[in-house]
């Protein structure tokens, strides 16, 4: 059985196409009026100038860590190690040391994530039961002159730290009942 | 003598330092700038004096235009790579032998008419030749040599692939441009320009006016409408820009015949090119424009057509306006290039050659056989 082919049609030219030189003027012409309404008034550019004006990202998007805090100030992180468990890029580290209080118990000493190594995939603010760690700042890594420059610390992930209104421990009359 | 001298050398400072070069170096960025209001972009505007770093409407950007002085800062400063096989000497000279002979072409255009300044009158242009236009084809193909040259002794395929299409393409681009001319010398009857121009000033021996059809002066680009389309194609050609940029090619060939260039040899190559566009542009204002004749301007002042009245002016003046108008003439055939460039796609090299020997040269004998026609019998 013979094959069904497909009957592709050529473009037939019209004799303005044959000439060249009609066609070329009309395309000039394009040219010539994209020029002139984005020199006067910028009629098509989309263009925005990058790092001055900046594109705000979707809500949900999961940019550069930032470490919580509680009411007092203090780091809400009871270093419990669920983000560095989770991490499947396994770029966070952290130090625990005794707080003395019994309900809190401990906190994260040193408390670092390597943001070359992590991935973004957003797991370790799955992981936290405390809400200390999110990736909600809106804004991506910046870039750095050094590799060292991107291993971040307590220090720069409370940078844009702010107060998280959830309460530790999950018990809504903890404080009225001590 | 000595006048002769010093108004020579003061006419080859202008049209060098104070024209072509800063034209051509202005043209690179107008080129960026131009291409990118095209495309719907804006196009590199960051270069700036101090200012607010911050704030970009507090910066001295000058539209952009100081990307010139960054980008000839950054070739100076780069590497001068030279390459270790190929033949160095030559890989050295090509870049020399593209960019200089163009700049000759300058001395046959006139820019500007008589002016005359304290006591002493010329005329401005640097030298007036019987054979005029044919310096200027002789010139224009010495390039050819720059870029076969740069390609051959490269030592590297893209560089050979890219000198070889350069040469035939120049080589059957010249005939054309030759011929297609040859219409415009014949209605003239010389190859001076300036002789030319004052032909297009439409004007009888007895100093009045001698318009066509009583209302338009007697620019090339009425009497050979024919001529100046392929001449602009030829024309385009020879500079090597799109839609003729084979040898160039960098969605084929890298860069073309430079691949292997870097620093300031590359920025002479870049340079050349646009050097090029404003000799084409000079070139194709004297012999299709008019040159620097102002439409109704003569050498006394303004004489309306249909007895509208007349305006008369001082002669120095007139020099002087007539060589602004030259300037802006100018400019405008060259940003025409420049648009040219960016509309059209490259041809694909087979259709350069056909379009070159099949179309264009036949057109362009057609076109002098005809003219020869018209002139006899008239
Ligand atoms: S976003 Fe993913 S990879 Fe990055 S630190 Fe959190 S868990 Fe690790
Ligand atoms: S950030 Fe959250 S999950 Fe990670 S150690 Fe601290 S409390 Fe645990």
């Amino acid at each position: 059985m013979a094959k069904k082919g497909i009957v592709v049609s050529k473009h037939k030219y019209t004799l303005s196409e044959k000439l060249y030189y009609p066609e070329i003027l009309k395309g000039m012409g394009v040219s010539i009026r994209h020029f002139f309404a984005n020199i006067v008034k910028k009629k098509y550019t989309v263009t925005l100038q990058y790092p001055e004006q900046k594109e705000s990202y979707a809500e949900r998007f999961r940019g550069k860590h930032r470490l919580m805090t509680r009411e007092d100030g203090s780091l809400r992180c009871v270093a419990c190690m669920m983000c560095a468990t989770a991490c499947p890029a396994e770029c966070i580290y952290i130090e625990a040391e005794d707080v003395g209080d019994s309900l809190v118990e401990k906190r994260a000493k040193v408390f670092v994530i390597d943001e070359l190594r992590c991935i973004f995939c957003g797991l370790c603010v799955e992981a936290c039961p405390t809400d200390a760690i999110r990736m909600d700042t809106g804004e991506h890594v910046e870039p750095e002159y050094t590799r060292e420059a991107f291993i971040y610390d307590k220090k720069k992930l409370l940078q844009n730290s702010g107060r998280s209104v959830a309460i530790q421990g999950g018990d809504p009359d903890y404080i009225h009942k001590n | 003598m000595v006048e002769l001298i010093i108004w020579t050398i003061i006419k080859i400072l202008f049209i060098l330092f104070f024209v072509t070069l800063p034209l051509a170096g202005v043209l690179t960025v107008v080129d960026r700038r131009e291409s990118s209001m095209i495309q719907d972009r804006i196009g590199p505007n960051r270069a700036n004096l101090s200012g607010d770093v911050w704030d970009l409407s507090k910066r001295w950007r000058f539209l952009g235009l100081l990307h010139l002085l960054a980008d000839g800062i950054k070739m100076i400063f780069k590497e001068d790579y030279s390459i270790k096989s190929g033949n160095r000497w030559i890989h050295t000279f090509a870049p020399i032998l593209a960019f200089f002979p163009g700049l000759v072409i300058l001395s046959i255009i006139p820019f500007g008419g008589n002016v005359t300044v304290f006591g002493s009158s010329t005329n401005l242009q640097i030298a007036s030749f019987d054979s005029g236009m044919l310096l200027a084809f002789a010139f224009s193909s010495i390039a050819v040599y720059g870029i076969t040259l740069a390609g051959w002794s490269s030592n590297n395929k893209f560089s050979l692939l890219g000198g070889v299409r350069a040469t035939s393409q120049m080589l059957s681009y010249e005939v054309v441009l030759g011929l297609t001319l040859m219409g415009i010398f014949m209605i003239y009857g010389t190859l001076e320009l300036n002789t030319i121009v004052q032909g297009q000033q439409s004007l009888k021996v007895d100093g009045t006016p001698d318009l066509l059809f009583g209302f338009l002066p007697k620019w090339g680009i009425f009497l050979q409408p024919f001529a100046m389309l392929l001449y602009v194609a030829a024309a385009t050609a020879e500079t090597k820009r799109a839609p003729f940029d084979v040898p160039e090619a960098e969605s084929e060939l890298v860069s073309g015949f430079f691949t292997e260039y870097g620093s300031m040899k590359m920025g002479m190559f870049l340079f050349a090119e646009y050097a090029e566009v404003v000799i084409f542009s000079m070139i194709f204002t004297t012999l299709f424009l008019g040159g620097y004749h102002v439409p109704y301007l003569y050498d006394s002042g303004f004489i309306l057509p249909f007895g509208w009245g007349s305006l008369s002016i001082n002669p120095t003046l007139v020099g002087f306006i007539q060589m602004l108008t030259f300037l802006l003439k100018v400019i405008i055939v060259a940003w025409g290039h420049l648009v040219i460039r960016w509309t059209l796609p490259r041809f694909r090299y087979d259709q350069v050659l056909r379009l070159g020997w099949k179309m264009l040269l036949p057109l362009a004998l057609a076109n002098i056989i005809i003219t020869a026609i018209v002139l006899s019998f008239i």
